[in-house]
């Protein structure tokens, strides 16, 4: 158990229907009884186990009511953190939260840091710390299906589906080290070592190819839309999100800085970005403007290309189309409605012939065409429509991929007939990788960056 | 120098108890470092006994063996000289975990040692039996023997391998009795423990020997040895050695239908043997109950010298009744016939929990005393010499009141086996295995001079003789690995020996400086460039992994001074002591200790407090 108690409120602030705060640490009931009406103090003193009641919470310098408040109190080692919880669930309202607040803090206990209870949780053996990264993923999860997602994670699904990687790896390596260490014992063939690294390959692949998915759940994947001036990028924006957000006007280079705005498509959190037409410009403003464009569409997930489809290409469309080859982009034919047919079709043709990139045509005027729009961005998260675990941060994506390495790496050895000290070697490097995902190997960089991702007061 | 009469017979630097093969390079060493040595032992005619097989070498011993030459000791000189065949196991396995085996004559091998001792003037050789450790203030003084009188030594090595309270069992027949008829060492291990040590209890077992002539030698197969002139010591001219010692055969089910028929009579199944055996050198019993699926097992026929009229028979290690071992033979192809000489047996020990040891072999508790071989739960001669010379090594530089030589598990397989044994919980007999070294990509029997040689040099256990020798191979290495790193036809030449299938000879023809290269340093800069690419990820994750699992734990780390560690983490560091935080990781010190005391070490406590 750690050293001090913390405190904080636990419900996002503003008023709401109730605010929560949340005492941990081995003098957590001290605190909280310190607050309380002198018969509450008496009985959450003397509650064992889980217990809840009600009562008043009183100021400590003036003796005053502040709150009527639910208590709820969880002894260690059955609570959230495993030490002594206690949560005081007051009426909304952020000056009455801030105030039960500070007459906690002043009865010793400490402010607790970003993501502390859940440190907590984790350094007191309570979560693992693929859990502990999944319960951050459900305090965060903005759509129902990441929600689902967090909470499959949460119950440790990853991990397990982890351990039997590591497991059946590890099954190989004995086998692979049996036959280095008893020459005379042990002998080993083709069917011993490569299907069972090549299944885990596999599965590893396809959670990995989930991975971006689980990315996007948490997260929320960003599209920029790019393209020239006067292209009808911002009418787009507006019209995908179903209000006059942005400015539109017939002169070019209307749009200068970068706008972003959060909608949902099929569950998925999507960020749209609107930006400014991308050319070659003087004036200082819009200089910035483009090369922030630029880098919208650079950071993004997928570009959204807009063209004006009532004129052909020109030059500097290429220029970028060029530039983003190996990106993911979606080439936008906006102003379906105006634009001669023959026109739309040559302009498709060429862009078919010298790029892989999926063509749209839409009218942002119409609305013509955006369902199809989203439907080919939404098909471009591979395995969208899974409801099987993904990994939900970066650094388990990484691992993950580091993971798949070494195995390629083994497999490829073990093909092109290296030695199998060297074959030993890669799938250890693999085991090694999978045990930091579930934290039975851990370096402290990790855990500090995980959990300064967390919010106070989960 | 035995004045009988007296009852302090001499005064020492140091005293080192046994003469097996850990006493030896203790002893050796020791003297080489200018310390005066009492070389106490139950038989001095049993010097560097081979109780087992008679061979040196193999998957992680071969390793073992270089690096103890590389630093100055002896058993690869004693192995090459006694040598009857030399064979390169795991040659198209890799270089990592390429080994040699020599088979040896016994006689001869022991023949080396003894004089190699005898030429040492600072050594002493006492027959006796040692009962006691002597101390004084806590510190060691010396030894007292059986008949009561007293060596004294400011450093003592105990090295009494399998004999502490020894018992030996053939089937139904249990006798105290040391290996080979010897007597058992009764007394010392009850010393110890009034000293405060913690003592346990394992067995280990060894297969009959049958007469030469009883064997029918054309119904076995003739084992060829390697056809390359080879040597372990980096010191011996390298040499084809073609004595035919070597032969094998192999069980069936009828010798399985046997075994399985009499394991009631079977002392390691029905609670005869109580101590834990080596689960990586298993009797013939054991293998036949774990693999039911194993129609067959290898045994193979090895002549124990040149002369002897005696065959081990390598795989059939056993404990059962001298009538079982007897009608298991009969079913063995070549072997119908054999006349057993001396039948196999397991052997029950004392030996001493490791973890009381520190990184140098000196007891955490009494300062002086030094504990090397079997009596730290270890198992194999080339484990026991690995220790003996570190013992000796360490003990020397105790007396001379300088800091202990420790190696790296980076360093040297020496270094993995002493912090294996010190520092993790070691539940059977420990026998070094390839895959216990992480890095074993850069621990090869062919680069053991390298990374260990100066070290020795500058122990002070290099003669110049030594290091001439390693001077002119470094320079060769050296000079090799500039050609490779020039460039052929645009591209670095050691770039095409990183294909599988390429040879260094092909590069030959463009460089014919190569040529002027001896083979084992064409042998070296050819591994290196072949291997560069996955022994730099080796060693980038050496480092990755350093940042905080090499994080050094200090020895005398009181873990009730580091707030919020579980009761179980600070029981596993006081009886452990691990060195690093990697090591307490391996321990099973669960994620959150490591990070508590990871951040204390660091010098702030964790949690954000
Ligand atoms: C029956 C048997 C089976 C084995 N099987 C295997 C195997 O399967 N695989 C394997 O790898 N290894 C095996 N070995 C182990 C190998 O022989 C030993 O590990 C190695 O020899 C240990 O070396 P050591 O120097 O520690 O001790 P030893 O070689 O045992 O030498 C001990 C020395 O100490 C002396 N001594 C002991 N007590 C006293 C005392 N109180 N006073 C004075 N002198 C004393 C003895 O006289 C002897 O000289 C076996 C050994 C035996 C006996
Ligand atoms: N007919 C038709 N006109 C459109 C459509 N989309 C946009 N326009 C018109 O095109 C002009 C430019 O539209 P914007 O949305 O401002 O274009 P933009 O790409 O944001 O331009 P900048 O911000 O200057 O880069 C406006 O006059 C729009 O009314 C469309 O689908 N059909
Ligand atoms: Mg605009």
């Amino acid at each position: 158990m750690q050293g001090e108690t913390i405190a904080a409120i636990a419900t996002p602030r503003g008023t709401g229907g109730i605010a929560i705060i949340k005492i941990s640490g081995k003098d957590a009931v001290a605190v909280a009884a310190g607050c309380l009406s002198p018969r509450g103090a008496r009985k959450l003193s003397r509650a064992r186990g889980y217990s809840v009641f009600f009562d008043r919470v009183v100021s400590p310098v003036s003796g005053e009511t502040i709150d009527e408040t639910i208590v709820l109190l969880m002894r260690s080692p059955r609570s959230y953190t495993g030490e002594d919880v206690v949560e005081l669930q007051c009426h909304g309202g952020e000056l009455v939260a801030e105030k039960v607040l500070d007459a906690v803090l002043s009865r010793g206990a400490r402010m607790a840091e970003p993501g502390e209870f859940t440190r907590r949780a984790f350094l007191n053996g309570k979560i693992t710390l693929d859990e502990a990264e999944a319960v951050l993923d459900v305090v965060l999860a903005r759509t129902d299906r990441a929600l689902r997602q967090a909470f499959l994670r949460l119950e440790g699904k990853l991990g397990k589906s982890v351990l039997g990687w590591r497991d059946k790896i590890a099954a190989v390596l004995a086998m692979v080290q049996g036959a280095l260490d008893f020459p005379d014992d042990i002998t080993l063939r083709d069917e011993d070592v490569v299907p069972a690294l090549e299944e885990v390959t596999a599965e590893i692949d396809s959670m990995l190819k989930d991975g971006v998915l689980g990315l996007a759940l948490t997260a929320g994947v960003e599209l920029a839309l790019v393209g020239r001036p006067n292209a009808g990028k911002s009418s787009l924006f507006n019209a995908l999100l179903g209000e006059d957000r942005a400015i539109v006007t017939e002169v070019p280079g209307t749009t200068r800085d970068l706008l972003r705005e959060r909608v949902q498509w099929a569950g998925i959190p999507v960020v749209l970005v609107d930006t400014a037409g991308l050319r070659e410009t003087r004036e200082i403003v819009e200089a910035i403007g483009v090369e922030r464009a630029r880098k919208a569409a650079e950071e993004s997930w997928v570009a959204l290309y807009v063209v004006d489809a009532s004129r052909p290409l020109t030059g500097e469309d290429w220029y970028w189309l060029e530039r983003w080859r190996d990106r993911r982009v979606v080439v936008v034919l906006n102003k379906a409605d105006i634009a001669p047919e023959h026109v739309k079709r040559d302009i498709s043709a060429v862009v078919a012939v010298k790029t892989s990139f999926p063509v749209v045509e839409v009218s942002a005027r119409t609305g013509w065409g955006l369902e199809k729009l989203k439907e080919t961005v939404i098909g471009m998260f591979e395995g969208a429509d899974r409801e099987s675990v993904v990994p939900g941060s970066a650094r388990q994506v990484a691992c993950l991929r580091k993971a798949r390495e070494a195995l390629g790496r083994a497999l490829e050895a073990w093909r092109e007939g290296w030695t199998w000290d060297v074959v030993a070697s890669e799938m250890e490097d693999a085991c090694r990788v999978l045990d930091e995902i579930t934290g039975s190997r851990i370096s402290e960089d990790v855990l500090g960056e995980i959990f300064s991702r967390f919010c106070v007061g989960k | 120098m035995e004045c009988i009469g007296t009852r302090i017979i001499g005064a020492y630097d140091a005293c080192v108890v046994g003469s097996g093969h850990a006493a030896c390079e203790a002893a050796l060493a020791l003297s080489r470092l200018g310390k005066s040595v009492a070389m106490v032992t139950l038989n001095a005619n049993n010097i560097a006994g081979m109780a087992c097989n008679p061979a040196i070498g193999g998957p992680g011993k071969a390793q073992i063996v270089r690096e103890i030459d590389a630093l100055g000791g002896e058993m690869a000189l004693a192995a090459d000289e006694a040598c009857l065949e030399m064979r390169i196991l795991n040659q198209s396995k890799g270089p990592a975990v390429q080994s040699l085996r020599a088979q040896c004559d016994k006689r001869v091998y022991s023949g080396h040692m003894r004089a190699a001792i005898m030429k040492e003037r600072r050594i002493a050789l006492v027959e006796g039996m040692v009962t006691g450790v002597l101390t004084g203030d806590g510190t060691v003084e010396g030894v007292v023997l059986s008949d009561g009188r007293r060596v004294l030594g400011r450093a003592v090595v105990l090295a009494t391998g399998v004999y502490l309270e020894s018992r030996t069992i053939v089937g139904p027949e249990v006798k105290i009795s040391g290996p080979m008829g010897e007597p058992s060492a009764r007394g010392l291990s009850a010393s110890l423990v009034k000293l405060g040590l913690e003592v346990g209890r394992f067995k280990t077992g060894t297969s009959p020997r049958v007469r030469r002539d009883s064997v029918v030698w054309d119904r076995v197969r003739k084992e060829e040895g390697a056809a390359v002139p080879l040597a372990l010591s980096f010191m011996s001219v390298p040499r084809v050695w073609d004595f035919d010692a070597c032969y094998s055969t192999e069980t069936c089910e009828a010798t399985h239908e046997i075994i399985r028929a009499n394991v009631s009579r079977a002392p390691l199944f029905n609670g005869t043997i109580v101590g834990t055996g080596p689960r990586y050198c298993p009797s013939i019993e054991d293998k036949v109950m774990r693999f039911p699926e194993r129609k067959r097992h290898l045994v193979f026929l090895e002549k124990e010298s040149r002369d002897s009229d005696e065959i081990y028979l390598l795989g059939l290690s056993t404990s059962l009744p001298l009538d079982v071992q007897e009608e298991m033979l009969r079913t063995i192809r070549g072997l119908e016939r054999a006349v057993i000489s001396r039948p196999g047996y397991a052997i029950e020990y004392d030996y001493v929990l490791p973890n009381q040891l520190k990184p140098s072999l000196e007891t955490a508790s009494i300062p002086g005393l030094f504990l090397a071989g079997q009596i730290c739960g270890s198992s194999g001669y080339e484990e026991a010499a690995a220790q003996g010379l570190i013992a000796g090594i360490n003990a020397s530089r105790y007396l001379d009141g300088k800091e202990p030589l420790v190696l790296g598990r980076d360093q040297a397989y020496i270094g993995v086996l002493i912090d294996d044994l010190v520092s993790s919980p070691i539940t059977e007999p420990y026998r070094m295995l390839t895959a216990r070294a992480e890095y074993r990509l850069l621990l090869r029997q062919s680069n053991a001079d390298l990374r260990l040689t100066p070290i020795g040099r500058e122990i002070g256990l290099v003669s110049d003789e030594r290091w001439a020798v390693f001077e002119t191979r470094r320079g060769q290495v050296e000079l090799g690995r500039k050609l490779l790193n020039r460039e052929i036809c645009g591209r670095r030449a050691g770039d095409y020996l990183r294909r599988p299938g390429s040879s260094i000879e092909e590069l030959m023809k463009d460089m014919p400086e190569l040529c002027e290269l001896d083979a084992d340093v064409l042998e070296e800069v050819e591994t290196e460039a072949r291997y560069a690419g996955f022994i730099e990820r080796q060693e980038s994750e050496v480092r990755r992994l350093q940042r905080w699992s090499g994080k050094r734990i200090p020895p005398g780390l009181d873990p009730d001074l580091v707030p919020g560690l579980s009761r179980e983490t600070k029981d596993k560091i006081r009886r452990y002591r691990p060195a690093t935080l990697g090591r307490a990781a391996d321990l099973g010190v669960s994620p959150v200790d490591i990070l508590v005391l990871g951040a204390y070490l660091q010098g702030r406590p964790a949690g954000g407090e």
